[in-house]
């Protein structure tokens, strides 16, 4: 029972069975697998515990085995026999020598083989021309010999093609539509009567959409911008003209919300103009819309301008609209 | 027995990607690479163009900059995380936001503005009117979007593994797309408004467009497209056929989510009562979530397919792994989703307190890179894998030097339902390095003798939850005292320990280094120890290392 510990030098055996008491062992504390690296540990009988190697090798914390040294391993030496999962040794294998014939199946079979001499017999390759690729290479490469190392072309011609394809796609969507838009006619509705004496020049693209809805007034369109264009006598201010509108807009739009008043000149025109975001559901059209009211007052009479179009698209109008107001005529 | 990962025939699995291999983005012989360097060019000029027009709203520009930024970089963060095994380069994630955010909007907004002209010219007016953003910008934004996906693909295209790929760079187009579009969108609100206030209309976009609509924006459309894509170039094991059919129906789903969301239809949830002037935040999450959720889902099952797909190579790259030490099936399986993953930790946290936490964090990226070396290492003897082993060896040994937190025996089992039946407190302290037993990877079940040990067995018995093998023995085990303070250490290398201070016996197994013991008593070189958790045993005392 208490005798010394097993002694490195008799170390005990591996036990064939399990030991009786094990059951007094929790299964944790068994060791795991070992890896198939790991040498087998084990234990003597007699003496004491190895004063340096544990009996029971341990896949639990080894210390790292040391790196491999230099030099190709013996599966990688020319003529060793290649194992699964391993890189081909250096230098080709008997097969791929010059003048062996190609195996199916081997990498390699279907390509042509290895450079050589041509063989007896057979007609020598064609003189080389000067300016054909080649000139001034051999016409064979000796086995053995380093092959003369090509120049990477500049580009991967691999990838010109899907390359252009794509750039081509990209083209097609901007440029494809912009030319596409520039070809296309833009039908314009050219000058139209506002009321009984205003008129405006329609902008290039903006057709008259003659809708019940409009008020009286012009309803013009470009893609999805629609502008709404109204005439009437007034006597009061731009800012005035401003408010009523803004009423006017929130009694026909349940849910609607202006931004702050801004008044200036336009072309010379006096003109109060308001941002809105409003929320249409119906049968005429729905979703969220930016729009602009513009109040622009000339003598007696005061023209509005309604745009609106859906969120975000409102940016690409601006100069339209600018363009028709500075159009506006107040006949006598 | 451990639960080392079973190798895999070559028969079995396919090829293994080279996920080690990462690519440059910097690839002067790849003509994408310059298409890209231009289109760069021209997207940046009118960026930066565009983006000095709106600094004459300068409070509304820095705002809405932040309220965008406060979305994208928790979206970033999300969509890089969902990458869990191969991340990508993070130079090829920046040329993704970059390629969304300045040349796609970019160019979108030419070429929006130029169809939708088109549309009105040659549509009824009615239609254009309702329906023209919905019919332009789907076709238009998602083109210009995954060609950005393609031309990353065509410049370097060994960092398309698989269907994750497809969706990070699609999501990271989709990222950076959507916040500058919203920038100009809430600027393009605010000058709608006359610029007086610079604050409330883009809080009320913002609103709108991320905190009701954000889920389902442009990092949806993009991922599910770039998904499709990535399926058509990287699964090439299957049909030809198959790979297209897959590859239209996910640019067909990702460009039908996109007009879905901008059709009118729905309108009417939007829809207030008399008096009230515009929708609540609820109205518009109740609308994003009609119009937006089942593409999402579509989205998120998508992801759930790629990640089995990306644990799938990652197994693939492993296998024949012959340490049992670096991973075992039940780490990989832990290491599946970030979910799990996170799990770990936390069970790791509980029994061994924050440090047993981040070791646990460490060591799963260390397994992960592990995989990385793998798989650019042509034979299991790289000197770099060995080094990344004994990272491995050393982070399972700080582990288990971790305290750890006494736990009242009536407590429920604190490593929560994730843990393995020998996941209780008794045995986290087992006194052994097997990492079936390490508590912040818990789905293992106790390691089974060498005698019986086989790899391929060993996987087949984790795969099958077992009744509590560690259980019984645990419990016979005497009741560890209160107090825990251990004497001794077990020397590196570990030892030998055995059942009783007889040498005619056989060493009963091999006590890891490192790990801690109380010295009960000694007979001779012999002496008595106990682990933390009442295990008792002889051992060489003259090794042990005394704590000091």
């Amino acid at each position: 029972m208490s005798s010394l510990p097993p002694d490195a030098s008799n170390a005990p055996q591996p036990a064939d069975s399990e030991p009786d008491d094990s059951a007094a062992l929790p299964r944790w504390a068994v060791p795991a697998v070992p890896p198939p690296w790991a040498g087998t540990g084990q234990a003597a009988p007699g003496g004491q515990p190895p004063a340096e190697q544990p009996p029971v090798e341990t896949a639990a914390v080894q210390p790292v085995q040391a790196s491999a040294p230099a030099g190709p391993p013996a599966w990688a030496q020319p003529g060793a026999p290649q194992q699964f999962g391993q890189p081909a040794p250096a230098g080709p294998p008997a097969w791929a020598q010059p003048g062996a014939p190609q195996q199916f199946g081997q990498p390699g079979y279907g390509q042509p083989g290895p450079a050589g001499p041509p063989p007896w017999g057979q007609p020598a390759p064609a003189p080389q021309q000067f300016g054909q690729p080649g000139y001034g290479q051999p016409a064979w490469t000796p086995a053995g010999l380093a092959p003369t190392v090509a120049r990477k072309p500049l580009f991967d011609r691999q990838k010109w093609l899907p390359t252009v394809v794509v750039a081509a796609v990209i083209a097609g969507v901007v440029l494809g539509g912009i030319g596409l838009d520039k070809v296309i006619a833009a039908p314009s509705a050219g000058t139209v009567n506002v009321g009984d004496s205003v008129t405006i020049t329609a902008a290039p693209g903006w057709n008259r959409v003659d809708t019940s809805d409009s008020g009286g007034g012009v309803e013009l369109q470009k893609a999805n911008v629609q502008l709404t264009i109204a005439a009437m006598p007034y006597s009061g201010t731009a800012g005035a003209a401003l408010l009523d509108a803004e009423q006017s807009l929130t009694s026909d739009t349940a849910q609607i919300s202006f931004g702050d008043e801004q008044d200036g000149t336009m072309s010379g025109h006096v003109t109060a103009m308001a941002g809105f975001e409003a929320i249409v559901s119906g049968s005429s059209g729905s979703g969220t819309f930016d729009g602009e009211l513009i109040c622009v007052l000339d003598g007696n009479d005061v023209v509005e301008f309604v745009v609106a179009t859906s969120q975000g698209d409102l940016s690409g109008v601006v100069d339209d609209l600018k363009a028709m107001i500075a159009s506006l005529e107040v006949g006598q | 027995m451990s639960s080392c990962v079973a190798p895999t025939s070559p028969s079995q699995a396919a090829p293994a990607p080279r996920w080690g291999v990462q690519g440059s983005l910097i690839q002067p012989r790849q003509p994408a690479f310059w298409l890209f360097l231009a289109l760069l060019g021209i997207g940046g000029y009118l960026f930066v163009d565009e983006q000095s027009t709106f600094s004459q709203l300068p409070t509304a520009l820095t705002l809405s900059w932040g309220l965008v930024l406060l979305y994208a970089v928790p979206v970033v963060l999300i969509v890089y995380g969902l990458d869990l095994f191969e991340r990508e380069p993070k130079l090829m994630l920046a040329a993704a936001l970059v390629w969304g955010g300045v040349i796609a909007v970019s160019l979108a907004g030419y070429a929006n503005d130029a169809w939708l002209s088109v549309l009105g010219k040659v549509a009824p007016a009615d239609f254009t009117a309702d329906w023209g953003a919905a019919v332009v910008a789907p076709v238009t934004e998602e083109i210009l979007k995954l060609t950005g996906v393609i031309i990353l693909f065509l410049i370097v295209p060994t960092e398309f593994d698989g269907v994750m790929d497809g969706f990070v760079y699609g999501a990271m187009i989709g990222i950076g797309f959507t916040v500058v579009e919203d920038v100009s969108y809430f600027i393009n609100a605010t000058a709608a408004f006359g610029g007086a206030d610079q604050t409330g209309p883009v809080i009320d976009t913002f609103l709108i467009r991320v905190v009701a609509g954000g889920l389902y924006s442009h990092v949806l459309f993009a991922g599910l497209t770039g998904m499709g894509f990535a399926y058509f170039v990287t699964r090439r094991q299957e049909a030809f056929s198959r790979r297209l059919l897959v590859f239209g129906a996910l640019v067909v789903a990702g460009a039908g989510a996109h007009f879905v969301w901008d059709s009118p239809w729905m309108m009417s949830v939007l829809d207030v009562a008399p008096g009230v002037d515009k929708p609540s935040t609820f109205q518009w999450v109740e609308y994003g979530l009609i119009k937006g959720l089942p593409f999402l889902l579509l989205l998120i099952l998508m992801v759930l397919f790629a990640t089995r797909s990306e644990e799938k190579n990652f197994r693939a790259i492993v296998a024949g792994e012959p340490d049992p030490e670096v991973i075992t099936e039940p780490e990989i399986a832990y290491l599946g989703s970030l979910w799990s993953r996170r799990k770990a930790r936390s069970a790791a946290g509980r029994i061994r307190g924050p440090q047993g936490s981040r070791l646990t964090g460490r060591l799963q990226a260390a397994q992960v890179e592990y995989a990385m070396i793998r798989s650019r290492s042509d034979t299991l003897t790289d000197p770099a894998l060995d080094a990344q082993r004994l990272k491995i060896r050393v982070i399972r040994a700080q582990l288990v030097a971790v305290q750890f937190i006494p736990v009242a025996p009536a407590a429920p089992m604190a490593a929560g339902p994730y843990a393995a039946p020998s996941m209780t407190p008794a045995t986290m302290a087992a006194p052994s390095m097997a990492p079936a037993t390490e508590p912040p990877l818990p789905a293992g079940p106790a390691p089974e003798p060498v005698a019986t040990a086989a790899p391929q067995a060993a996987a087949q018995a984790v795969a099958q939850p077992q009744p509590q093998p560690a259980a019984a023995p645990i419990a016979s085990a005497p009741p560890a005292p209160p107090i825990w303070a251990p004497t001794h250490l077990v020397p590196p290398g570990g030892m030998a320990a055995w059942n009783a201070p007889d040498p005619s016996r056989p060493a009963m197994l091999n006590l890891p280094e490192r790990l801690e013991l109380v010295v009960e008593s000694r007979a001779g070189a012999w002496a008595q120890v106990r682990a933390v958790n009442g295990w008792r045993g002889w051992v060489d005392g003259r090794r042990l290392v005394d704590r000091g």
